[in-house]
């Protein structure tokens, strides 16, 4: 447990920095919402004429003055975005910063397995972003006490539980590339979640792009598909994890035997 | 002899850089062992593949009797290790990092951390990168010892460490030493071997040109001939190694049949002679010239 204490320790203060910062622009989207409704005919018109980009993020197919797709609309845009790269940056360094940076030098003279140290490493990582979703939700949820509005419970657990499994599919990622490299650069993770990020916009709008749906866990997060499918869409969410789970174990197995470079 | 390290033919390949060929080498429990060599001939090749950090290509190695592959916890956890240049984990004080090192051992070290740290200098309370590179030597000499191993691995170990520092670094290994510790120290100065270490090899460009006792290598070397009040060696003198001439004396290495050379000094002037063991340096220096030739 000594890894996983030394990861916790040196990172709990940039996990909080990343938590209270998107939860500022959740509490603030949430704020702004009595407004927003207050205007809704004036903004119906807008949505109508937005076109493509109100197709690029599921616009049309749903009523965003509603409180829970505003919520969707607005979480899934700052914490959405922000919580991929969060989990992106801290688990595509996680296992290559020990190379980096040389500190495999001082950890492996020390009677552990790799396997342990990953095991460690990878269980920190999880828990960061399982406290980064954690003060989000608690955010959202004293912000909409704030503005006396409630959430549907089962679409809000389901929001949440999408977002979070989201996180955990870009950290697997991640996390089994970070196995694989030599450097600390956190460059690939944030191209990973761009990519995906996009890609999702991408099928949005273009309706013969449906085929790539499940190479993005953005498609999942979508207030609109998880309100439509009444849960989590657990097909996407399933095949994505099968991807990034094989990446992570090839990364795993191809730690366990590499040379470190040191 | 119980043999704490063993290697046979152990060899690493790197697919630009040269690595390590048919490395065989012994090490036994109580030695005091030198692995000397220039840098990039092999030294810390060899040490990494024996921590298994890295993977031999071919070859094998033991420590205390086990395969470094199949055991290496149970190795690790008696082996202290000092890099010739530590990095540490940032935000941590040294205190931290010996505590680190300890609980991955899962020892309480913290009574022999205090007393290492105090007889090196080190201040236990300060910030890791407020160290200079000496002080940062001082802590990693210090999570090496604190757990007592039974085998230290020295890569260059006393290198940024001031003459006083080095003396109670060497106080504290020999100390080790009576206590039953064996020591595998790489370095390139070569004093530092003649001084401390009862066996040695020499590793050039990856193979082991020499492995013997200090002693017994003096013996293989060239000896030191000097001749004093002579006008200089005849061209082409036989056997002659690196003829060096000041004032009117003349010396050089030399190494084959003592007879031959008397007859051959015959021909030459002098006034008086001294053949002497060559220090270290010479006998390092004629394992290299000698171009990889087993001694």
């Amino acid at each position: 447990m000594t890894i996983l204490r030394n990861e916790i320790r040196y990172h709990w203060k940039g996990t909080l920095i990343w938590a209270f910062s998107l939860s500022f622009f959740v509490v603030l989207a949430m704020l702004l919402y009595p407004k927003v409704a207050d205007y809704s005919g004036l903004f119906n018109n807008m949505v109508e004429r937005l076109g493509i980009f109100g197709q690029m993020f599921n616009l049309q197919s749903m009523d965003i003055f509603e409180f829970m797709n505003y919520y969707g609309l607005e979480n899934g845009n700052f914490f959405g975005l922000g919580g991929g790269m969060f989990a992106a940056i801290t688990a595509i360094n996680i296992v290559a910063r020990e190379e980096g940076r040389h500190t495999a030098e001082f950890l492996y003279p020390h009677p552990v397995h790799r396997i342990s140290v990953l095991a460690q490493k990878f269980v920190a990582m999880v828990l960061q972003i399982a406290l980064l979703n954690l003060i989000c939700v608690i955010a959202s949820r004293i912000s909409a006490g704030f503005i006396g509005q409630s959430f549907p419970q089962k679409e809000f657990t389901d929001f949440h539980l999408s977002l979070f499994l989201m996180n955990l599919q870009v950290a697997v990622l991640c996390f089994g590339i970070s196995c694989m490299k030599k450097r600390d650069s956190v460059v690939p993770g944030l191209g990973i979640v761009l990519a995906f990020y996009f890609l999702n916009l991408f099928i949005n709008i273009n309706r013969e792009a449906q085929t790539f749906k499940h190479f993005t866990p953005y498609y999942y997060t979508d207030i609109g598909r998880i309100t439509a499918n009444l849960g989590p869409v657990w097909p996407s969410i399933g095949l994505g994890f099968a991807v990034s789970a094989a990446i992570m174990i090839i990364g795993v197995v191809y730690y366990t035997r590499k040379d470190l470079a040191i | 002899m119980e043999a704490v390290i063993k290697t046979h033919q152990l060899t690493k390949r790197y697919r630009k850089a040269r690595g390590i060929q048919e490395v065989s080498i012994t090490v036994n429990k109580g030695d005091v062992y030198g692995f000397i060599g220039s840098n990039g001939a092999g030294k810390s090749t060899t040490i990494r593949v024996l921590l298994g950090l890295i993977q031999a290509n071919a070859g094998w190695a033991e420590v205390f009797g086990y395969d470094i592959k199949r055991r290496k916890r149970e190795i690790l956890s008696d082996i202290g290790y000092i890099p010739s240049e530590a990095s540490y984990y940032p935000g941590m004080r040294v205190s931290d990092a010996l505590r680190m090192s300890a609980q991955l051992r899962r020892r309480d070290c913290a009574l022999e951390a205090r007393r290492v740290s105090d007889a090196l200098q080190l201040d236990m309370n300060r910030k890791i990168e407020e160290l200079s590179f000496g002080n940062k030597k001082k802590l990693a000499i210090a999570l090496a010892l604190q757990h007592k191993p039974q085998l230290l691995i020295l890569d260059e170990a006393t290198s940024g460490l001031d003459p006083l520092i080095q003396k109670a670094f060497w106080d504290l290994l020999m100390e080790r030493h009576q206590q039953g510790a064996t020591i595998f120290l790489s370095s390139h100065i070569l004093s530092e071997i003649q001084q401390h270490c009862t066996r040695a090899a020499i590793i050039r460009e990856g193979v082991i040109v020499a492995e013997d006792s200090v002693e017994a290598l003096a013996r293989s070397a060239a000896k030191r001939v000097t001749l004093r009040g002579t006008s200089g060696l005849p061209e082409g003198f036989p056997g002659a190694i690196n003829p060096t001439r000041m004032d009117n004396s003349v010396s050089f290495l030399f190494q084959g049949d003592y007879k031959q050379l008397l007859h051959d000094l015959q021909q030459v002037e002098f006034k008086d002679i001294s053949i002497t063991e060559p220090d270290m340096e010479e006998i390092f220096l004629h394992f290299y010239e000698k171009g990889g030739e087993k001694a």
